[in-house]
């Protein structure tokens, strides 16, 4: 295996969970999601040669990721039509459900919640949970910090209120 | 839980992204087997657009040597349908001899290799574009002719006037060393731009340029895995927030450039059947291949521009590529507009008089007197000289609307669109 991949491998395993998650926030089934994850995946695998270190590997990974998944979720990325089963990557999705399954109550309706969110609110919640700064999601996203903080705040709001809803029904 | 607080629900959601990450392994043989599926995959996609062409060109051939068969003693029938067979059997003859190269072709062969076959399939598909381009002035009327003679029987030289006949002969003969003159200067002006060779690539085959494309971006990656090069600048395709805000006015302008495409080729199928009863009577012929020819520029515009921005649609362009196609779209529309409406009166006169001819069959130029046809055509050429200065220099509320009309609205829909992503 050459340097390269083995730093492409190296750079991607402490982020495959990232992946799955904007995946699961994107696609309700879980073959879309695996479509989804290996399309991730495969613009990263075409990206990374371009990848110069001045960022960091995780913002560069999550920008293209989310980028990735708003195209798919709107339908205009084509399907994967003669895509490999997603097993071939070596990834097993029913492990990773497992793991979302045995979460607690709270990160289980969370999940609900975001998948109802608009595409572009749900990549800002997603690189909010992240952890990355106000500072940090203006710059990746292409608005104002002030934007960013009014917006999260609002869907902060909303996660609130549907939440609330949900309970009370 | 009671409300949800999602400050604190970030530590759990890191742990559980932690927990798949432990259960989510990778493999580099298979993402590398992957991609090469992919390009597989779009070569396949590629065969599949080639078996419908081939078997559209084996129909027309077969369809048209029947007709030759049937027509041999018509010697002027056999004429005009034997250059069209030759025409769709060199198209037959392309299609499979590509076939059988693509069918043949081992992607896991050395770049080079591949590289060599991927050329000489582009080239053959170009030379065979050129041919058809070259001809096809000349062979749009026996088209038409035979096509009417063979499904209906109906003999279109009765009714066609032979200045018709001869006009097209004329300008299909002189097209043809015009249009390679016009061929070797953009060759050799624009042989090493990326757009002229994106627009050859398009004119080879959209499905074939994608295939192409698939597989150039497998290259670039192996040879990146090889030299272990990392210092290519990182492709930025843009923000998600900004994606989404230019959606909108994206679909718009497409929109109109469709509507504008629609439009004017219905206005040039209109001038042209126009043509083919009024061709012996110039001043009839001659206003109304003046609109023809004027509706055919807007059409050419609105296909170009529309498939540029197809095609930054398609292949994920950046911003920067969007904003460098939106200013030369408003740019080449500004021209447009500006010819248009400086044409306008002289347009206007053609047009009423091909209008008066449709509509009430009378002949507007003969019911003026000479000095008086004179003096109208002198007004419309000073009118035609003042709408040029006053276009030039962009004045008036009046004129802007109506060269944004010429352009339905496309010109607008493209400075919005240039705003929002932060355009001169």
């Amino acid at each position: 295996m050459s340097t390269l991949e083995t730093r492409f491998l190296a750079d991607l395993a402490p982020h495959k969970g990232m992946l799955y998650q904007v995946a699961n926030a994107y696609c309700s089934r879980r073959e879309d999601r695996g479509d989804l994850i290996q399309e991730m995946i495969a613009e990263l695998w075409r990206a990374y040669p371009r990848f110069d270190g001045r960022a960091a590997f995780s913002t560069f990974l999550h920008r293209i990721a989310v980028n990735v998944a708003i195209s798919f979720f709107r339908g205009e990325s084509r399907r994967i039509r003669d895509a490999l089963p997603i097993e071939d990557f070596g990834m097993d999705l029913a492990a990773a459900d497992r793991v979302l399954d045995g979460e607690g109550e709270d990160l289980h309706a969370l999940h609900q919640l975001i998948a109802r969110l608009d595409e572009i609110n749900r990549a800002l919640i997603l690189l909010y949970l992240q952890g990355y700064t106000l500072e940090e999601l203006a710059e990746m996203v292409g608005l104002t910090v002030t934007n960013v903080a009014t917006r999260i705040n609002r869907i902060k709001t909303r996660l609130q209120r549907d939440h609330a809803a949900q309970e009370n029904a | 839980m009671n409300g949800l607080d999602l400050d604190a629900l970030r530590a759990g959601w890191n742990s559980s992204q932690r927990q798949l990450d432990a259960s989510l392994t990778l493999d580099s043989q298979t993402l590398r087997a992957a991609l090469r599926q992919r390009t597989g995959a779009a070569f396949r996609r590629h065969r599949k657009w080639l078996l419908a062409s081939l078997i559209g060109a084996a129909l027309a051939s077969l369809a048209l040597l029947a007709f030759i068969v049937a027509h041999l003693d018509d010697s002027i029938y056999r004429l005009l349908a034997t250059p069209l067979a030759l025409l769709a059997l060199a198209e037959l003859i392309v299609d499979w001899r590509q076939w059988r190269a693509l069918s043949a072709l081992d992607l896991s062969a050395p770049v080079l290799q591949v590289q060599a076959v991927l050329e000489s399939l582009r080239g053959r598909a170009l030379r065979l574009a050129k041919w058809v381009l070259l001809s096809s002035v000349l062979l749009w009327l026996p088209l038409i002719l035979v096509l009417v003679k063979g499904l209906t029987g109906v003999d279109l030289l009765d009714h066609l006037h032979p200045s018709v006949i001869y006009v097209n002969l004329l300008v299909g003969v002189l097209f043809v060393p015009l249009a390679l003159l016009v061929m070797h200067w953009v060759s050799s002006r624009f042989r090493q731009r990326p757009g002229y060779q994106r627009f050859l690539d398009h004119v080879a085959g959209s499905s074939f340029g994608k295939a192409r494309k698939q597989f150039e971006a497998q290259r670039e990656f192996d040879h990146a895995v090889d030299s272990g090069d990392l210092r290519l600048a990182l492709a930025d395709r843009g923000n998600p927030a900004l994606l989404a805000a230019i959606d909108a006015p994206l679909r718009t302008l497409q929109r109109r450039l469709t509507l504008a495409l629609i439009i004017y080729l219905s206005l040039m199928l209109a001038t042209g059947a126009f043509n083919l009863v009024n061709g012996g009577q110039p001043r009839f012929l001659l206003p109304a291949l003046l609109l023809h020819f004027t509706w055919l520029a807007h059409m050419v515009l609105a296909i170009v521009q529309r498939s540029r921005l197809a095609q930054w649609r398609s292949n994920a362009g950046t911003m920067s590529d969007l904003r460098t196609a939106l200013w030369s779209l408003i740019k080449n529309r500004e021209r447009a507009e500006r010819w248009s409406l400086t044409a306008a009166p002289i347009l206007l006169l053609a047009l009423l008089q091909v209008l008066a001819k449709v509509s009430a069959d009378m002949d507007l130029l003969a019911l003026l007197a000479p000095p008086s046809l004179a003096l109208l055509v002198l007004l419309s050429l000073a009118a035609s000289i003042a709408l040029a200065h006053r276009t030039y220099v962009r004045s008036g509320r009046i004129l802007a609307t109506v060269a944004d009309a010429i352009s339905l609205g496309a010109s607008t829909a493209a400075r919005r669109l240039l705003k929002v992503i932060g355009g001169p």
